[in-house]
């Protein structure tokens, strides 16, 4: 990589890194050091020691939560690249009045209220429902169907707030793939799904990687949706957090209880960007 | 050791001269804030406070009331930072005796207020409950036409599904009342008891979060019959919507008034309070609100039209109990650490 | 047999688009009939219709102030987390740091923390520096959770072309400002733009640090929302909801008609 470094490349990637200073110094001050703060609290809070981490490890109800929530996570990013990336392949070719109609599909349900969305989804599934409607006029069901709680409300409902999250990013790599690459493949005598795994998908892949990489965690820290739509099974890290942290105004414990998730996560994200060569700009090979 | 006394000395001195200073300008210690603030859980609840309480408080001092949301942990942010954002707030009763535990609470000027006229329960020496909820029986009336669970021993046995707080306040109690444990007698609570007691229905029970979501559930009718709070089924069987509810063996909750330890304008805050719980005030709450007073001298004012809605009233204060406070503060964290596991 | 699954593909893949903007747009057919509903509780379909809830919204005025409110913090949100999530995107994709693996870790880690955590840490550390008055605070704490979001749509748009294009510029004697003005910015701009649009969006729907940090004045819509709903459920936040669309397709309409008239690229810039 850096053998064929010339002079100016040197200076240049030298001015690049200086870009650095500004946001890690603002992350210093408004993320790093407020995050420290929280984190001394785990060890110290009610009394110093391990008694947190002791309790986060033992056989509450945590560990189990903490994997509910890596599992939750990335069912919903397998879902939403799964149906985000026939979309965004699609959505990556259309131009004018075409375009901006797929823009205001996308971009629109952003703007409602998470809260919002996830009653709206409570209007769909519950028993008397529009779904269960729907399903037993069509005669595909003969009594109504329990969606609530469940895992398929649950996934359904954050699948739909994160999808935009997974599209946006793809269509944005896609439209600066070359698609006369596919055509030069054709010729060359590749067939049509040949070339698509061969050229176009490798050439999206920065974009799936950012997609998920957007989708997993934001996915980790999810609240409302996970709680009315789900069961008992669903509890997620973040509800626990905040039980511990706002109702019992344990902070010593939600503190070790984010550590965990964070260390957790972090851990996943590095392992992510070794297997994919760098996931979402993690390290500098290209 | 030295150190230390001389420090304290030279802070002493500085101390002095301030004093001195505003010792010349006694206006300006006594003045009082332009402003209160006052952190409160929003919406309808905010909407009466403003009618009943802001409004007259604010003709009466000259002083602008103005709110915040009554977000628990910073309550405890602000107490450390010794930096106040809020003058007084309205908590839930469960975790102002909590903060209060943990030392997060002024504690308030009892004088001002007639303790005696207070219901039993309500009048804590860091707080003081300000109205009454109910946790009770509710039910869809398009499900469930006849036979509508008297108590929690028949709601245990409904047929179809139930809806209960996925939280252990409150449905620990409803529990053992469920498995035969007078009302008079839940104290402490036996935990144990409490979940073989959830064990019969958690297959035929969907645990809510919140108590919008409770209504909501019910109104469609995705449960037959659920646990929820009084304030709100109210408006929407008022309203026309197919619920309906009970006070019988209720679980009564409550709001409380109080100030954060070492907030600066604590005798404004003081005078608000007063003027919160006096018995005309509780009685104009009580009348926009469904949740009754706490000062027995505002009930004789409310409207009779109103009282049966209210939990407090004469008719059906008897039929529940009040949550123990003292209880949750104590062991609310073991107890939820356990229901959380139980429930997974 | 490869024409064939192409074909089939052809005609599939626009239908499967289709039906998932219709998945997309679903909660907004519900919501919208709701906000015209005569009840005062949610019910679906609604059994009569009334324009209540909106009379109910204008003379509270509390509404239009959380939606100004919502703008004027996630507008500098957008544009703050933009600027500091490109050149971070910039520093790690092309200065050839050793620890950039590390660098990009720290940069996305607000992503990972749940809000009342970081809500807690920065609340005290806001009183201090006195932000807590103003929009500041507030703006400054959903950038911290903006930022990441624009750095990995800018990181992927920096890794789908090579530096040698920038290289031939500074080569050729442009300088820096130049370089990044007419080089890298025309190329990485869907990354910017669709980064921005999700800081805009995240700011927009939060909820906890807004909680913390925003006071009587400075209140945005979730808060009030969720002010609203920790009472009672009525038809006033599909109301909300539905002028939030209304406005929505008017920006994006009147963004679309700009676009035509200046005969400039649409949003997602290069053809």
């Amino acid at each position: 990589m850096t053998e064929r470094a010339s002079g100016e490349a040197w200076t240049m990637s030298r001015g690049y890194a200086r870009l650095l200073a500004l946001p890690l110094l603002f992350l210093a001050v408004f993320f790093a050091w407020p995050l420290l703060r929280v984190i001394v609290r785990g060890f110290v809070d009610p009394s110093p020691g391990l008694a947190n981490y002791i309790r986060v490890f033992g056989d509450g109800p945590y560990l189990k939560v903490l994997w509910n929530t890596v599992e939750t996570a990335a069912v919903v990013t397998v879902l939403c690249l799964a149906i985000a990336y026939p979309v965004a392949y699609v959505a990556a070719r259309l131009r004018g009045a075409w375009l901006h109609l797929a823009a205001a599909a996308v971009l629109i349900p952003m703007w409602t209220s998470v809260v919002i969305r996830s009653y709206a989804w409570m209007v769909v599934f519950q028993r008397q429902g529009v779904l269960n409607d729907a399903l037993l006029a069509l005669g595909l069901t003969d009594t109504p169907i329990r969606f609530l709680p469940g895992s398929i409300a649950v996934h359904v409902g954050m699948v739909h707030i994160m999808l935009p999250f997974m599209i946006l990013p793809l269509i944005a790599n896609m439209r600066a793939i070359d698609r006369t690459l596919l055509s030069a493949a054709a010729i060359l005598g590749a067939n049509p799904a040949m070339a698509f795994l061969k050229v176009f998908l490798p050439l999206s892949l920065p974009g799936i990687n950012a997609g998920v990489a957007l989708v997993f965690m934001t996915s980790l820290g999810f609240f409302v949706t996970p709680a009315l739509l789900g069961g008992p099974r669903h509890m997620l890290a973040a509800v626990l957090i905040e039980q511990q942290a706002n109702q019992l105004l344990n902070w010593g414990m939600a503190s070790a209880l984010a550590t965990t998730l964070l260390v957790l996560t972090l851990a996943i994200y590095v392992f992510y960007a070794r297997i994919t060569g760098g996931a979402a700009g993690a390290g500098a090979g290209r | 050791m030295a150190k230390h006394s001389s420090l304290s000395r030279r802070t002493l001195l500085k101390g002095a001269a301030v004093g001195t200073a505003v010792a010349g300008f006694p206006a300006i210690l006594k003045a009082a804030p332009s402003q209160l603030v006052i952190a409160t859980g929003g919406g309808k609840l905010e909407e009466a406070y403003a009618k009943v309480h802001f409004a007259p408080y604010s003709t009466k001092t000259g002083i602008k009331i103005v709110t915040a949301p009554n977000t628990n942990a910073k309550l405890k942010a602000m107490v450390e930072a010794k930096n106040y954002e809020w003058d007084l707030c309205q908590l839930p009763a469960e975790f102002a005796a909590h903060a209060a535990k943990q030392g997060l609470l002024e504690p308030l000027d009892w004088g001002q207020m007639d303790r005696a006229k207070m219901l039993t329960g309500t009048a804590h020496e860091h707080f003081v409950m300000s109205d009454v909820a109910a946790y009770h029986i509710a039910w869809n009336t398009k499900n469930v036409k006849s036979g509508a669970p008297k108590d929690w021993a028949e709601f245990w046995k409904a047929s179809g599904r139930r809806g209960l707080w996925k939280r252990p306040f409150q449905t620990m109690e409803v529990a053992l009342m469920a498995d035969g444990v007078a009302k008079d007698k839940l104290y402490p609570l036996d935990v144990e008891r409490a979940f073989k007691s959830l064990d019969k229905i958690k297959a035929s029970t969907l645990f809510w979060n919140t108590g919008a979501q409770s209504a909501q559930i019910l109104i469609d009718g995705e449960v037959e019959v659920s646990a929820t709070w009084n304030g709100r089924v109210h408006d929407p069987k008022i309203g026309g919507a197919p619920v309906d509810y009970h006070f019988n063996q209720s679980l009564f909750v409550s709001d409380a008034w109080a100030i954060p330890k070492g907030a600066p304008n604590k005798k404004e805050a003081m005078e608000f309070i007063a003027l919160a719980m006096s018995a005309p005030n509780q009685a104009a709450f009580s009348t926009i609100i469904p949740y009754g007073p706490t000062n027995t001298a505002a009930m004789p004012l409310i409207d009779p039209k109103v009282a049966p809605a209210l939990p407090s009233s004469a008719e059906n204060y008897p039929k529940g109990t009040f949550l123990d406070v003292t209880y949750w503060a104590d062991n609310g964290d073991r107890v939820a650490e356990q229901f959380n596991k139980w429930i997974l | 047999m490869g024409e064939l699954v192409s074909r089939l593909a052809r005609v599939m893949l626009p239908g499967l688009a289709l039906l998932i903007a219709a998945f997309l747009v679903l909660p907004a057919l519900i919501v919208v009939p709701l906000s015209f509903s005569n009840q005062t509780y949610l019910s679906f379909p609604p059994p009569g219709w009334s324009l209540k809830w909106y009379e109910a919204m204008t003379t509270d005025l509390a509404w239009p102030q959380a939606a100004v409110n919502s703008f004027f913090i996630g507008v500098p949100t957008a544009l703050l987390s933009s600027i500091l999530g490109t050149m971070a995107a910039l520093a790690v994709a092309r200065g050839r740091i050793a620890w950039a693996a590390t660098a990009s870790a720290v940069i996305v880690a607000p992503m990972l923390l749940p809000h009342i955590i970081m809500a807690i840490g920065l609340y005290p550390v806001m009183l201090d520096l006195g932000l807590l008055r103003g929009y500041l605070g507030v703006i400054v704490s959903h950038t911290v959770v903006a930022m990441p979001l624009v750095f990995i749509t800018v990181s992927a748009s920096l890794r789908t072309y090579p530096e040698t294009l920038e290289m031939a510029a500074m080569t050729c004697g442009a300088s820096p400002w130049p370089t990044f003005r007419y080089v890298t910015l025309p190329m990485i701009r869907p990354g910017v733009m669709v980064g921005a649009v999700l800081a805009f969006a995240t700011s927009f729907d939060e909820l906890m640090l807004s909680l913390f940090l925003t006071g009587p004045g400075t209140r945005t819509l979730p808060r009030l929302i969720w002010e609203q709903m920790n009472m009672f459920l009525t038809p006033t936040i599909a109301a909300v909801a539905t002028l939030i669309f209304a406005f929505s397709l008017l920006l994006l309409g009147l963004v679309a008609l700009l676009q035509n008239r200046a005969g400039a690229n649409p949003s997602f810039a290069r053809e």
